[in-house]
């Protein structure tokens, strides 16, 4: 018995070397872009896994794979939700739900093109800008929207890398889980004893 | 040799689930009071030996251990693997909940039907044969486990020999250090402390 306890001990100090296979698969929208990320229990990446991606209704509608970091790719039109599986091979799968944009109401106007119109009265050439308030509104909030989003672009950048590396840190296997979860297995067979004991008091 | 979630169509996880449950009925009726503190301490292990993960060339694989605990627990091998699996699912999201029954039975019973067997010819004073035959146990529960998760993946997969060849070359190297590991320890015990394997 006391050997036993011993291999497990020695079990334990191995635990911070190496974890299993389970997949971690993390994806963000940029865009029309979506990036994403495959990786295993310990942060190492999954290379060349294949990933499917799925639109609302279920159908598959993009495959493509990992690159050597792990990391994946692709453009898309679909403004839904998607949900992209990395399969790993030997019965290992990663899912991840990605949320869908919020269907905005861009009746994309088309802006219309300055028309010269002569004015009379001075016999030159005055172009005019004839746009009606609506319009003028929607081409600044594009021009605004886009200005904005290239200048937030590296912190952004930044944020994103700092979420992956929080969600990485997350997924991995903590020694308190594993101290928790023996102790899970000692408590239920405790119990187990308790009850035969009182199985057999009864007899 | 965990299943995840969404890989199995669920013909095949209820068939799994029904054999793992007559396996735990078996394995509970079957347990003596004083095997438990035993049977706990195999379970902690099995639990924590699917952290122990060995590089080898391109893959990697864990250790399973299911081979001591079966040829040490015989069919209570059941409710200590069930056990460490669902703890593995609901702490690491290793495997998965629906997948429990599936997982439980491709560990369990190979080991159960090969400690069943090799059982008898564990002698406590012949220590080549007692570590040989535990290295057999060891080395075997290992393939026949990846063999019945190949399996189970056919029935989605469609393709049966590259997929066991796959597990297979992934879990030999593993199956190896598992026989190795089983017959130090089978031994040993059956040396200091014989009452724990018999």
């Amino acid at each position: 018995m006391r050997n036993i306890i011993f291999l497990l001990l020695i079990l334990f100090i191995f635990t911070k070397m190496g974890f299993t296979h389970k997949i971690n698969n993390f994806a963000y929208r940029e865009g029309n872009q979506i990036k994403g990320e495959a990786y295993f229990a310990d942060g190492s990446p999954c290379i060349k896994c294949k990933v499917e991606v799925y639109n609302e209704k279920g159908i598959k509608i993009l495959e493509t794979l990992t690159d050597e970091k792990g990391k994946y790719n692709f453009t898309i039109n679909e403004k839904g939700s998607l949900r992209i599986k990395v399969i790993g091979g030997e019965g290992h799968l990663a899912e991840y739900k990605l949320e869908g944009l919020k269907e905005e109401k861009k009746e994309k106007k088309e802006i219309i093109k300055p028309e010269v119109s002569k004015v009379s009265q001075n016999e030159k050439l005055i172009p005019t800008l004839k746009l009606t308030d609506e319009e003028m509104k929607l081409a600044i909030k594009e021009t605004v929207d886009e200005a904005v989003k290239e200048a937030i672009k590296p912190e952004t950048e930044g944020i994103k890398n700092l979420l992956m590396e929080m969600k990485k840190d997350m997924d991995k296997v903590r020694l308190h889980d594993i101290i928790g979860g023996i102790g899970y297995i000692l408590g239920i067979w405790g119990i187990i004893v308790i009850l035969n004991f009182r199985k057999k008091a009864k007899l | 040799m965990h299943i995840s979630e969404g890989v199995l169509s669920p013909p095949v996880l209820l068939a799994g689930g029904i054999l793992s449950f007559i396996g735990l009925v078996f394995g509970l009726k079957n347990l003596k009071t004083e095997k438990i503190p035993e049977i706990a301490v195999l379970s902690s292990t099995f639990f924590v030996a699917s952290l122990i993960h060995i590089p080898i060339g391109p893959t990697s694989a864990h250790l399973v251990l299911n081979g001591i605990i079966g040829l040490l627990l015989g069919w209570s091998a059941f409710p200590a693997i069930f056990l460490g699996l669902l703890l593995q699912a609901l702490l690491f999201q290793f495997g998965g909940f629906t997948t429990l029954g599936v997982n439980t039975f491709a560990m369990a019973f190979p080991p159960v039907v090969l400690g069943y067997i090799f059982k008898k010819f564990l002698h406590k004073n012949k220590y080549f044969l007692t570590f040989s035959v535990s290295f057999l146990a060891g080395f075997l529960s290992i393939i026949f486990s990846a063999i019945l998760i190949g399996t189970a993946l056919y029935f989605t997969e469609k393709s049966f020999l590259p997929v066991i060849i796959a597990l297979l070359s992934a879990h030999f190297p593993i199956a190896i250090i598992e026989g190795f590991i089983t017959g130090f320890v089978v031994a040993y015990l059956l040396k200091v402390k014989p009452e724990v394997v018999i």
